[in-house]
């Protein structure tokens, strides 16, 4: 919201606050984001059509809050389908098991890595003549 | 936390499937619900909702009770929801406006309001369904579940400041929409 104000230019405080500055932050003043400055707070207070919009903004509020003590029964038992596919906890186990797996598998590849690397080295010392004869 | 449901969570984890059932039973139709406001269709909404009871159940071990149950519950279907949105994007039929037509209990006494409400409700209800379903989860979840921003940006693996651009975005349409259907 700060952003949202600071590109408006609203942080500057500015003197004079017009309807279209004012809604625009209105709905964050009503719903508790920010407060409103006080020179549109002001605005507000001596502006019919502000407060016509502000009385407007709480009704739309208070309309979706009334909601929530609205329930929608469900249209069969959600629970009749739950055959339970894996046991509690299962996340947990799943990521510890997947966990164990991959540092596992980055073992075996590294002890794979270092092995044929020696073998190389090995092979290439055996086959390169120990005193090599002088150019 | 209720007693029972305490003591049904603590037998859940220790992997008491009845137990569990109970939970789901007990909590099925606000996770539905939810689940409903959020994709917008009863359909998805009811697949949401046993996916995310079934990843509640594998879940359940690392729940630790730092905050209720069902809010713990409400933040799985959250993100079911979100992570199955290639196919609510692709089933963009929105039912929501007849849930939101029911006139309350409390307007039935006095039918003039009980009409503006009515009526501010199914325009509300268009408006909602208008919005991008990004804007709409944020809408829900904050305005409806008065969820804080830190909450939703947990849910959907999104910023806080994220979550509240998209609330701004989101009133500002909210009330261009209203404003165009008055």
């Amino acid at each position: 919201m700060s952003r949202l104000v600071s590109r408006a230019g609203l942080d500057r405080v500015p003197r004079t606050a017009t309807c279209g500055l004012t809604r625009l932050v209105l709905h964050g003043a009503e719903s508790g984001g920010i407060d409103l400055p006080p020179v549109m707070e002001r605005h507000r207070s001596g502006c019919l059509s502000c407060q016509a919009a502000t009385a407007r903004q709480r009704r739309m509020l208070a309309e979706l809050g009334a909601l929530r003590t609205e329930v929608e029964p469900v249209p069969y038992d959600m629970t009749a389908g739950l055959e339970y596919p894996v046991e509690a906890g299962a996340d947990h186990a799943s990521t510890q098991r997947r966990s164990t797996n991959r540092r596992t598998t980055t073992a075996v590849a590294s002890a794979v890595s270092i092995a044929a690397i020696g073998v190389v080295v090995l092979v290439r010392r055996m086959r390169s003549p120990s005193i090599r004869k002088p150019a | 936390m209720e007693p029972d449901v305490i003591e049904l969570v603590d037998r859940s984890r220790q992997g008491d499937r009845d137990a569990f059932g109970e939970l789901a039973r007990l909590h099925q139709h606000e996770v539905y619900t939810l689940a409903v406001r959020l994709t917008g269709d009863r359909t998805l909404a009811a697949d949401v909702t046993q996916e995310a009871l079934i990843r509640a159940w594998r879940a359940i071990g690392r729940f630790r009770g730092d905050s209720s149950f069902s809010t713990w519950l409400y933040r799985i279907t959250a993100n079911v929801a979100w992570t199955l949105k290639g196919r609510a994007a692709r089933q963009r039929t929105y039912q929501l406006d007849a849930m939101i037509f029911q006139p309350q209990a409390s307007d039935r006494g006095n039918p003039e309001v009980a009409g503006e409400r009515t009526e501010l409700r199914a325009r509300l209800g268009a408006a909602l369904a208008e919005l991008a379903r990004s804007q709409r989860t944020v809408v829900i979840l904050k305005d409806v579940y008065g969820w804080s921003h830190k909450e939703i940006s947990d849910a959907l693996s999104i910023s806080v400041t994220a979550s509240k651009v998209r609330l701004h975005r989101a009133h500002l349409r909210l009330r261009e929409l209203l404003k165009e259907a008055s």
